[in-house]
C-alpha cells in the first residue's frame, strides 16, 4: 500500500482542479474509460504547443492506481518503487502514450493519467511546464471520494493556510466548489467583521476600575479577543488574514496605546482597507490619533525656535518601515547596489527631517464639547485634526524631484507629500515581499515579487495601490500554487498565532481567544502588543547564511521547547471529558466565554489503526506532504504509546504539529 | 548552527532521560580560570547626554542651554532629582562630571574604581573626521535607524549588514578555551540576539526563571512515545533550510535545558540575596546570570558571555521620567549584580558593560524628548576594570560644534564599536593575532583597545 513515495493525496498538486479531459497550458492528457467494474482503460497523447515542439527535456506519464504511480518506462508500467523514468526523453513533440488496461477496478483507489514534461523528476512532481490529467468519471463505484479530489483537496487546504487562519473542511469544499480566483472574489465581497467602536475612557484609570475593569478597558484585551475570534469563525477570512499581515508592517503596540478604546479604531483601519488601496491606508494611517500619540506625530509642533526640532520619530519609520525601506529597490525586490557594490539608501537623514518638518502642525481631534487648541487633548476617536499656525510650510524637495510648494496648508502638504512618497518604485516590492513573506514564503523568488509588484503598480485597469490586485497577485501565483515545493528555502515558519488558530481550524474547535492570548504571549506573539514598532519580529530577519526568515526572529532555544510545550497543554495535558478536549475553561469574568475546546471523536474514531490515525493528520495538518519515514515514525510512536485510543490520538496530533512538517508551512 | 548526528543522538539521549547530562561533565575541561562577559543592552537609544553630563560651569551652562526642559539640574531641592557628582575622572584632573541621580547605586564603585566610562562611541567604519562625514564618505550603513544600528552595535560590521554578531564570534574564538564544552557559551536571557550569533556557535536563549525544557517528559508509555518522538523528528525534514534551522535550535535546547533549567529556577542560590528588593524583568534577567555563573561548575565552561536586554530607552516623549524609572532599575539592578560577583569571590573575573542602539540628539524634540543620533556614552562595571575614569574623548557639547554632525547635537564617534569591544576580547583571552577574526575592522584603527580592561 504505502511503498511507493509519492501516494494519491500526497502528491502532484495541480493548478486548478482535476478535468475530465485535462486541458492545463497546451499539453493535454487523454484518458478513455469503459465503465465495467472489471476493466479500465487509460491513455494519454501528447500534444506541446507549437512553440514548444523542438524542447529538451522529457515525458513523464503516470496512473496512480491503487494508492501508488504507475510510471511508464522503457519496459512499460511499473510501480513508481521502480523509480520515475521519462517516458520519452529529447524534443518535445506529438506523443501517443500505451494504454493501460485490464485494471481490477475494485482494487482501484482511483485513476489517472498524468503526463507532464519537463526536464528533471521534480518538475514531474511539482514544476513541469504542462501538466494534465485525465479523471475516470465520478460514476466510479466506491463511496470515499475520489483521491483526485483529496489531490484538490490538498491544494486547496495549502491556499486555505496561506490564505486565512486554518483550512477547514467546510471552506475546503468551498474553494474547490467555487476555483480558487472566484473564492478569492468572494471574499472581496464579504463585509468586514470589525473591532468594537467603544467609547472614550478617562486617560487615568479611576480608582473605582477595578482589575476586570482595568482589563476590559486599560488594555486591548477585549481587542485580542475579538481578533481571535475573527481569526477562527468570521466569514471574511482573506481580509482578517491579510489585516494581520498589513498590522505587522504597520505596527503601533498596545505597549504605548494601551487603552482598548483608543486602539480599536486603528486596527479597523486596516480592516476596512485590507481590500482597499494602499494610498488610503498611508492617510489613514499618518492621521491615526493612536499612531500619532505611538510614534509622536501628534502635538509634533512647528520648531519654536533653532533649540528645538520637529519630532522625527513618525517621519523616519513611515519612510524606513511603512512605504519604502532603507534602501533603493529594484521591482523584483533586489536591492540597488552602487559601483562598490553596496547598498543605495533610498534617503538621507536630510530627507527625515523635511518629512518631520511637513509632519508638524497636527493634533488630537477635538473632543466633544472641548474647544479646539493648538494641542488639543488626548483624544482617539476620528483622525487627528491640523492647526494651521502650528506648522512649518516652507518649501522642500522630495522625491524623483518633485518639490512641495512653500505656503501650503498642513493637510495639502500631507496629500502631496504622501503622494509623492506613494509614487515611489520602491512602495510596490517593499509592501509587496512583505505580504508574500506572510501569507506565503520567506524567500520568493525575484520573478514573484516582480509579478506582485506589478500588481501593486497597476492593476489592469491603470490604478496603482490596489490590494486586491496585490493579494490576487501573491495567492495565484505559479511559486503560491502547485505542489509541495522543494527549493531548499521554501516556505515560513508559522509564527505562533497560525499555530495556534491552524490547529484549532484544522480539529473543528472553538476559542474564545482567552486562553490563546496568554499561550501566545508566552511564545512572544503577544496580539497587538509588539515590543515595538518593529513588530513580533524583524522583518529582514535572516538566518546565518543569509536565508531570510522573519518568523525566526522569535524563535530561538528557549521559544522553540516553549512552541512543543504550547502543543504539550493544547493537545497532551489539556482536561478531557469523554473525546472533547478542553484546553481553557471559560472565564467568567468574560462576558460570552466560551473557552477552548475541540473535539477528537472522528480522530479517536481512527485510533484503533494507527496508520490511518496518522494518515488522517497528514490530510488535515500536511495537506498531504507526510513524508514516508515521518509516517513510518508516528506510526510507530502512535503504537507505542499504549492502546488506548485518545492518548493515541493526542499524541498523534502532539507529535504531528511539533514537526517541522507543520511548523516550516511549505 | 550544523548539528551533527552525535549532536542528535544527545538530543534524544536528553529527552528521553530527564538527568542525562553525565556526559557534558565529562567532556568538560575543569576551568583552571574563569571568565565571564555581560553585554547590558539599553533597547530603543539611550541618551548618553543625559547619562554622564559634564559640570564645570561653562560646559555645564551650554548643556543646560541647549537642552532645555530636557536638562538635569546640578542643584536640586527635590531629592534625588540633581545630577550627582563623580568628581574628576582619574585622566583628567581639574574637571567635573555628573552622574545621573537614578543611576546611584552605581556611584559607589565608580568611587571604588571599578566603574569606567566610554566616551562617544559608536558604529564607524573606519576612523572618521568630520569633513569626511560630510563629504558622504565611509558612513556606516543606516545611522538612526533602530533595527540597522542595533545590528552594527551587536555584530560590530558597519559597511553591510552582518549575519554574526561579535559575542557570537567571542564565542567561537573560546571555543578552544571552553575545551569542547558543547553546551552554548553564549546565552541571551532576552530572547534572540544577533549579538550571540556564532559562525560556528549558536546561543542559549534561556527564560530568566520558569519552566525550560520539554513538559510532560517522564516513565510511562505515552510520555516515552512523545519524548522520542520529539527526538527523532529532529533528525528529519533536513533539506529545506528553515526546518533544520528550527530542528537545529530545538536540537540545541534539549540539550542544555535540563541543566540551565535547575539553576536558574534554584530558589537558594546564594546570590539571590544581593537582589533582595528588586523587581522586574530586567532584574531577573540579571539575577539569572548571576545564579548561572555561581553554578559555573555544572556547565564546565571557563569562558561565558551573557546578553541581558532593558528595553524602552527610545524616548522620544517625556524622557526625564521614562529615563528616571529606567536608569533607577539599571542602576540597582547593576549594583546588585556587582556585590554578587564579589561575594562569589569572582569580581575581577566577570565584567559588565553597556551598549545601545545610538545616543539621542542633545538638541530636545517637540514632545520633551529627543531623536536618534550616534556616538554614545557607555559604562563599563567590574573587579578587572580600570575604573574611576573616562576613555575616549567626551564631546563638546555644543550644536554646530566639533563633533556635531548636523546641528541638532548627533556626535561624530571617536572611538569605534570594534575598539570598544576588542577591549573586551583581549581581556576574555583572545589572542592579539585572533582579534581581527572577531572584530574584522580592527585593524583600520590605530588603538586596538581602549584600556579600561
Amino acid at each position: 500500500m504505502n511503498t511507493g513515495w509519492i501516494r494519491c493525496g500526497a502528491a502532484l498538486i495541480l493548478l486548478g482542479t482535476c478535468h475530465a479531459a485535462g486541458k492545463l497550458g497546451q499539453f493535454e492528457a487523454k484518458g478513455s474509460y469503459t465503465g465495467t467494474p472489471a476493466n479500465l482503460t487509460l491513455s494519454a497523447t501528447v500534444e506541446p504547443a507549437p512553440q514548444d515542439k523542438g524542447a529538451a527535456g522529457g515525458i513523464y506519464v503516470a496512473a496512480l492506481v491503487q494508492n501508488d504511480w504507475l510510471v511508464l518506462g522503457p519496459t512499460g508500467w511499473v510501480p513508481s518503487t521502480m523509480g520515475f523514468p521519462a517516458y520519452r526523453t529529447g524534443p518535445l513533440a506529438n506523443t501517443a502514450v500505451p494504454v493501460l488496461s485490464n485494471l481490477d477496478v475494485a482494487a482501484i483507489e482511483c485513476a489517472q493519467v498524468f503526463a507532464g514534461y519537463g526536464r528533471t523528476l521534480d518538475a514531474m512532481v511539482g514544476e513541469m511546464t504542462y501538466r494534465s490529467i485525465y479523471q475516470v468519471p465520478a460514476l466510479w463505484p466506491r463511496t470515499t471520494p475520489l483521491p483526485c479530489s483529496s489531490m484538490a483537496d490538498a491544494d486547496a487546504a495549502r491556499f486555505l493556510k496561506q490564505a486565512t487562519f486554518g483550512a477547514t473542511e467546510a471552506e475546503i469544499a468551498n474553494v474547490k466548489q467555487l476555483g480558487l480566483a472566484a473564492w478569492i472574489n468572494a471574499q472581496f465581497a464579504l463585509p468586514a467583521s470589525r473591532y468594537p467602536n467603544l467609547p472614550e475612557t478617562p486617560s487615568s484609570r479611576p480608582a473605582e476600575c477595578d482589575n476586570i475593569c482595568g482589563r476590559d478597558k486599560y488594555s486591548l484585551f477585549p481587542l485580542q479577543t475579538t481578533f481571535y475570534k475573527n481569526a477562527l469563525t468570521a466569514p471574511d477570512q482573506l481580509r482578517q488574514r491579510v489585516a494581520f499581515a498589513l498590522s505587522q508592517i504597520l505596527v503601533v503596540s498596545g505597549n504605548e496605546i494601551n487603552m482598548a478604546y483608543s486602539y480599536a479604531p486603528y486596527q479597523n483601519i486596516l480592516v476596512d482597507n485590507a481590500f482597499g488601496n494602499f494610498r488610503d491606508i498611508m492617510t489613514q494611517v499618518t492621521l491615526s490619533p493612536a499612531m500619532g500619540r505611538y510614534l509622536d506625530m501628534v502635538n509634533n509642533g512647528k520648531p519654536s525656535s533653532a533649540s528645538q526640532q520637529a519630532n522625527e520619530n513618525y517621519a523616519r519609520e513611515l519612510l524606513q518601515l511603512f512605504t519604502i525601506g532603507l534602501y533603493q529597490l529594484n521591482q523584483d525586490g533586489t536591492v540597488v547596489r552602487d559601483g562598490n557594490g553596496l547598498p543605495v539608501p533610498s534617503y538621507d537623514e536630510e530627507m527625515v527631517r523635511k518629512f518631520a518638518l511637513i509632519l508638524t502642525g497636527w493634533t488630537y481631534p477635538v473632543k466633544p464639547g472641548a474647544a479646539p487648541a493648538k494641542y488639543n487633548p488626548s483624544y482617539y476617536l476620528g483622525p487627528m485634526v491640523a492647526v494651521a499656525t502650528n506648522h512649518e510650510n516652507s518649501s522642500k524637495a522630495l522625491f524623483n524631484g518633485y518639490v512641495l510648494p512653500a505656503g501650503q496648508t498642513p493637510e495639502k502638504d500631507l496629500a502631496d507629500a504622501l503622494d509623492n512618497l506613494f509614487q515611489h518604485p520602491n512602495v510596490g516590492p517593499f509592501i509587496g515581499k512583505q505580504l508574500i513573506q506572510h501569507l506565503v514564503t520567506s524567500n520568493p523568488s525575484p520573478a514573484y515579487v516582480a509579478r506582485v509588484s506589478d500588481a501593486f503598480a497597476n492593476n489592469g485597469q491603470g490604478v496603482r495601490g490596489d490590494l486586491k490586485a496585490v493579494v490576487r497577485a501573491i495567492l495565484l501565483d505559479p511559486e503560491a500554487r502547485g505542489g509541495m515545493r522543494s527549493e531548499v528555502n521554501y516556505g515560513h515558519l508559522r509564527e505562533p498565532v497560525l499555530v495556534g488558530t491552524q490547529l484549532l481550524r484544522a480539529l473543528g474547535g472553538q476559542s474564545d481567544g482567552v486562553w490563546l492570548i496568554g499561550q501566545n504571549r508566552s511564545l512572544e506573539q503577544n496580539v497587538f502588543n509588539s515590543p515595538s514598532v518593529f513588530n513580533y519580529y524583524p522583518a529582514d530577519y535572516a538566518l546565518v547564511d543569509g536565508t531570510e526568515a522573519p518568523q525566526f526572529g522569535i524563535y530561538n532555544t528557549n521559544t522553540a521547547i516553549a512552541r512543543v510545550n504550547h502543543l504539550y497543554s493544547m493537545v497532551v495535558s489539556a482536561t478531557a471529558t469523554g473525546n472533547v478536549i478542553t484546553p481553557g475553561k471559560p472565564d467568567t469574568t468574560v462576558v460570552g466565554a466560551t473557552g477552548t475546546s475541540f473535539d477528537l471523536s472522528p480522530l479517536v474514531a481512527l485510533a484503533g489503526d494507527p496508520a490511518k490515525l496518522v494518515d488522517r493528520l497528514n490530510v488535515l495538518l500536511l495537506h498531504g506532504t507526510m513524508q514516508p519515514t515521518m509516517r513510518d515514525l508516528l506510526v510507530k510512536q502512535v503504537t507505542a504509546a499504549g492502546t488506548d485510543p485518545l492518548v493515541r490520538t493526542r499524541t498523534a496530533i502532539y507529535l504531528t504539529a511539533a514537526s517541522t512538517a507543520f511548523q516550516v508551512e511549505r | 548552527m550544523n548539528m551533527t548526528r552525535r549532536d542528535l543522538m544527545r538530543a534524544a539521549m536528553l529527552a528521553a532521560s530527564a538527568s542525562g547530562f553525565g556526559w557534558m561533565k565529562a567532556l568538560a575541561a575543569p576551568a583552571s580560570d574563569y571568565k565571564a562577559l555581560v553585554c547590558v543592552f539599553l533597547n530603543g537609544g539611550n541618551d548618553g547626554n543625559n547619562l554622564i553630563v559634564p559640570l564645570n560651569t561653562d560646559e555645564y551652562t551650554a548643556y543646560a542651554t541647549v537642552r532645555g526642559g530636557l536638562a538635569l539640574p546640578k542643584t536640586s531641592d527635590t531629592p534625588n532629582a540633581a545630577l550627582l557628582s563623580m568628581g574628576a575622572p582619574k585622566s583628567q584632573p581639574g574637571r567635573e562630571f555628573g552622574l545621573h541621580p537614578a543611576l546611584s547605586a552605581l556611584l559607589p564603585m565608580w568611587q571604588q574604581g571599578k566603574l569606567a566610562v566610554q566616551c562617544n562611541v559608536g558604529s564607524l567604519v573606519a576612523p572618521l573626521t568630520m569633513a569626511e562625514y560630510k563629504a558622504n564618505r565611509n558612513r556606516p550603513y543606516s545611522l538612526f535607524s533602530h533595527s540597522d544600528q542595533q545590528a552594527q552595535w551587536q555584530t560590530a560590521e558597519s559597511e553591510e549588514v552582518g549575519r554574526t554578531g561579535w559575542g557570537g564570534r567571542l564565542a567561537d574564538a573560546a571555543l578552544g578555551l571552553n575545551g569542547g564544552v558543547t553546551i552554548p557559551s553564549l546565552i541571551s536571557l532576552s530572547g534572540s540576539t544577533l549579538f550571540g550569533v556564532g559562525r560556528r556557535t549558536s546561543p542559549l536563549v534561556s527564560p530568566a526563571s520558569g519552566n525550560f525544557g520539554l513538559s510532560g517528559t517522564g516513565t510511562s508509555a505515552s510520555a516515552k512515545a512523545r519524548t522520542e518522538g520529539i527526538a527523532a523528528l529532529l533528525g528529519m525534514d533536513r533539506n529545506n533550510i528553515l526546518a533544520a534551522a528550527a530542528n537545529n535550535a530545538l536540537g540545541t535546547a534539549l540539550n542544555s535545558a535540563a541543566i540551565i533549567s535547575p539553576i536558574i529556577n534554584n530558589g537558594a542560590a546564594g546570590v539571590a540575596t544581593h537582589f533582595t528588593g528588586l523587581t522586574g524583568n530586567f532584574n531577573a534577567q540579571l539575577l539569572a546570570v548571576a545564579k548561572l555563573i555561581e553554578a559555573r561548575a555544572a556547565l564546565g565552561l571557563s569562558r561565558q558571555i551573557f546578553f541581558v536586554q532593558l528595553g524602552g530607552f527610545d524616548t522620544h516623549s517625556n524622557q526625564i521620567s521614562a529615563q528616571e524609572g529606567l536608569f533607577a532599575q539599571l542602576g540597582n539592578s547593576l549594583a546588585a549584580f556587582y556585590k554578587a560577583m564579589e561575594g562569589l569571590g569572582l569580581a575581577n573575573q566577570v565584567t559588565a558593560f553597556t551598549s545601545s542602539d545610538f545616543s539621542r540628539t542633545l538638541r530636545p524634540a517637540s514632545g520633551a524628548g529627543s531623536d536618534h543620533a550616534w556616538g554614545n556614552h557607555h559604562m563599563v562595571l567590574g573587579g578587572a576594570v580600570k575604573g574611576g575614569d573616562f576613555y575616549g574623548a567626551f564631546p563638546t557639547l555644543a550644536l554646530k560644534g566639533p563633533d556635531d554632525i548636523d546641528g541638532a547635537g548627533r556626535w561624530l564617534p571617536t572611538t569605534s564599536i570594534d575598539q570598544y569591544a576588542a577591549t573586551f576580547a583581549r581581556w576574555f583571552g583572545v589572542a592579539d593575532s585572533e582579534l581581527t577574526t572577531v572584530l574584522p575592522y580592527l585593524s583600520r584603527f590605530n588603538q586596538t583597545h581602549m584600556g579600561f580592561l
